[in-house]
């Protein structure tokens, strides 16, 4: 029997060239595991108790596995984006992801300098990614899971990886489940966000209207029965000063409002707390957040029940 | 629907699967063949489905009215171009006329004709230069009497509507496919591996150099201003000359595969354009489908080479003046087919390509000296304004400035790839090998496999056809 230029034949020598390849070849996972992070956290199912909304610091800072640890029994979807701003379009986003069942439900607000300005209220990720075409969807949800060890690579990155080129620089990000991403650099450098920071409030400062929109959330939420509590995600103390001077960030007026609509405000020691840019946590002072923010939410619940 | 996502994959699977279970039952094919092709243009926006619908039935009818009433025939023909110019000038034109007018007439505000188009109509519907031509061949061919019109409307939408070239051809004109599909051709096992050389090497093109040489292309022409070096701008418009090749012959392959697997032979669209030796011949090898529907419909009826010299130039320069304006309602693409034009009506007045055909070295420097004048040709096509594309071409000619490309190591491997594939098409080490035996289809076959693995590891970040948007 022939079995020359017959195509299984072909197509089983290449699943094993691939296969062999993709324990090896150096590849772009890291972005394809994003695509599904993202796709998974945008259509996660509606089972949740507790919910965290706010922008990158909330999405790197807290992690929900660590928080369910200390709120034993309760579902913990972190639900941040990218400058995400606290607004309707992600207010109501995230009270779908609420559990239907009768229990106690929690929503947490980060409450950056940024989620209040004009900068943040598109919701420029949040919005790209529930608008995705439907086959991008599918393709991220249900079959980039299976495929991701099958990621691209490129020229560059094979280039390195023969002449066993290392870099003595890394920026990790690992994607964990429930919204949570890893986050660590090194070398450090606190000051490395002050600048785009200084631009970005330069023209864009916390504003009434917005604080009026969440504080009008939480009043709504709270008349539901929802508890909500907020908190000003840790940063490096340039960092802070910065937020309050020039992007007009008063905590202590921002917090007795919140306190005032019915929410819960949680103070917390910056100094406690390590960023790797100035603005965002490292893996440790993650888990140590989280685990004070589930300690300070027991708290609450055992004091109002 | 994109050939290269992975929900294409599962829609062939069905489609092939599917046809299996039909056999050889001529209505189920056709059927299953135009329901299949409506889905899959649907999919990407199923509003525009009533426009392929609305045109093909126009030209359906009209067709067999030009038949019935053989006397009145020139009012079907007339009607069947007013619906499919009239769908073409509205949803592709309409906003380009209406600026140009407001900007001739100096009209603006609530008097603006562009900002009183409703959004709809400012949609391109994806592959509406390609189904509309084919459709109105359809019609002058039945016309002309050199097709007889079929009265089986499944048998016209099939063909009308076919999904491996719907969106961006080749565009396979009726008296080629009207036969073929009222034939059952079983596939040979040659056939089938013919398809597959054919799919895998579409993917390859399109996937590895087209989608990878993108980002260099698009970061360059993003630029707001010009201060690259001569050496760089003629780097990246090799790159975009390589990168729309591989875009648009890769999606031709990938077309010409998936139909010799369902039975079907669709003409061949690029024969190694850059290989060349004139501006002539560049025409007679890129896209083929396009540049012959535009001599047998456009140039011969409007006189094509008889009359004067100067009208056999005018002729040339309204065909391909056209040609440009198909491509898209930019002043870019008009410039374009100008140039083009301008060109070969030099290459025609001075016949310089002659006096380099005879030897092989002085062949290599009229191929050059072709692809230049592609190349220049290319600025202009692939520019965000005319502008732009002038700042360009006038950079590319002060031959000044550093000694760097602008392709990086990719770039450079990519278009080594390309060029070494160009160069042994040329030398024919191909033809001179006997592939049917045995060491040979094995290494092809391993060949293949290595090409596949390239495909998965080395695609870059997924784009759209560039020609959907024609």
């Amino acid at each position: 029997m022939k079995i020359y230029h017959n195509i299984p034949i072909t197509l089983i020598i290449a699943t094993i060239l691939v296969v062999t390849l993709s324990f090896f070849l150096p590849t772009q996972q890291q972005k394809q595991l994003a695509e599904i992070f993202w796709t998974e956290k945008t259509f996660a199912p509606s089972k949740y108790d507790l919910i965290l909304v706010g922008d990158s610091r909330t999405y790197r800072g807290v992690s929900p596995n660590e928080m369910e640890k200390k709120l034993t029994g309760m579902k913990v979807l972190n639900f941040a984006y990218s400058n995400g701003g606290l607004n309707p379009t992600i207010f109501e986003a995230a009270e779908k992801k609420l559990s239907k069942e009768d229990r106690q439900k929690i929503i947490i607000l980060g409450v950056t300098a940024n989620c209040i300005t004009g900068y943040t209220q598109n919701n420029e990720q949040f919005t790209i990614e529930k608008n995705r075409p439907r086959e991008e969807i599918i393709e991220r949800k249900y079959l980039n899971p299976l495929l991701y060890r099958f990621a691209p690579t490129t020229i560059d990155l094979v280039k390195d990886w023969v002449t066993n080129k290392k870099s003595q620089n890394y920026y990790s990000s690992i994607y964990n489940n429930n919204g949570w991403v890893e986050s660590d650099k090194y070398p450090a450098d606190t000051t490395e966000a002050i600048e785009s920071y200084k631009k970005d409030f330069a023209s864009f400062k916390v504003e009434e209207r917005y604080i009026e929109t969440m504080l009008n959330q939480i009043n709504t939420w709270s008349e539901k029965g929802i508890l909500v509590v907020g908190f000003r995600p840790p940063v490096s103390q340039p960092m802070r000063e910065l937020e309050d001077s020039m992007g007009l960030y008063n905590e202590a007026e921002i917090s007795a409002r919140f306190e005032a609509a019915g929410g819960h405000w949680i103070d917390l020691n910056m100094s406690e707390y390590k960023t790797y840019d100035g603005s965002h946590l490292g893996k440790e002072s993650a888990l140590k957040l989280s685990s004070v923010l589930a300690e300070q939410v027991r708290e609450i619940l055992d004091r109002i029940n | 629907m994109l050939f290269n996502s992975l929900i294409f994959v599962v829609f062939a699977i069905v489609y092939f699967l599917v046809s299996k279970l039909i056999g050889n039952r001529l209505k189920g094919r056709l059927f299953w063949l135009t329901a299949m092709s409506f889905f899959f243009y649907g999919w990407w926006d199923w509003r525009f489905l009533f426009l392929i619908i609305f045109s093909g039935l126009v030209d359906f009818s009209a067709a067999i009215g030009m038949r019935r009433w053989e006397k009145h025939g020139k009012i079907f023909l007339v009607l069947s171009m007013i619906a499919n110019i009239g769908s073409l000038s509205i949803f592709k034109y309409s906003g380009f006329i209406a600026e140009n007018i407001d900007l001739l007439l100096g009209l603006s505000g609530q008097y603006s004709l562009a900002k009183n188009i409703p959004d709809f109509f400012l949609v391109t519907p994806v592959g509406i230069s390609f189904y509309t031509f084919q459709s109105l061949s359809y019609t002058i061919d039945v016309y002309k009497k050199r097709l007889e019109p079929t009265r089986n409307i499944l048998h016209f939408f099939a063909f009308l509507s076919m999904f491996p070239q719907l969106v961006a051809g080749p565009i396979v004109r009726a008296k080629i496919m009207l036969p073929q599909l009222l034939k059952i051709n079983p596939v040979s096992k040659e056939g089938m591996w013919t398809g597959f050389r054919f799919i895998v090497k579409g993917f390859f093109k399109k996937m590895v150099i087209a989608d990878n040489l993108a980002p260099i292309v698009v970061a360059a022409f993003s630029q707001p201003e010009i201060t690259q070096s001569s050496l760089y701008w003629w780097g990246i418009s090799i790159a975009f000359a390589f990168q729309i090749y591989c875009d648009f012959a890769g999606y031709s392959d990938i077309a010409r595969g998936l139909a010799k697997w369902m039975g079907y032979e669709f003409p061949d669209n690029f024969n190694h354009p850059y290989l060349s030796t004139s501006l002539r011949e560049f025409w007679t090898r890129w896209h083929i489908t396009l540049s012959t529907w535009f001599r047998d419909y456009v140039y011969i009826p409007i006189g094509g080479n008889k009359g004067s010299k100067f009208r056999q130039h005018l002729n040339l320069w309204v065909t391909m003046i056209l040609s440009g304006f198909w491509h898209g309602a930019e002043w870019t693409y008009i410039v374009w087919g100008a140039l083009h034009a301008f060109f070969q009506s030099f290459e025609r007045i001075t016949n310089w390509p002659s006096y380099l055909l005879k030897n092989k070295f002085l062949q290599v420097i009229s191929c050059l000296l072709v692809m230049m004048q592609v190349l220049v040709a290319w600025v202009f096509f692939r520019a965000e304004s005319i502008s732009q594309a002038w700042e360009i071409v006038k950079t590319m000619f002060a031959f000044t400035g550093s000694l760097q490309l602008g392709w990086g190591l990719s770039g450079t491997i990519l278009i080594s790839i390309m060029i070494l594939n160009e160069t042994i098409v040329a030398s024919r080490i191909k033809e001179k090998i006997k592939w049917e035996k045995p060491i040979w289809a094995w290494s092809e076959m391993i060949f293949y496999s290595m090409v596949i693995a390239i495909i998965i590891f080395f695609r870059g970040e997924g784009s759209e056809f560039i020609y959907f948007q024609f």
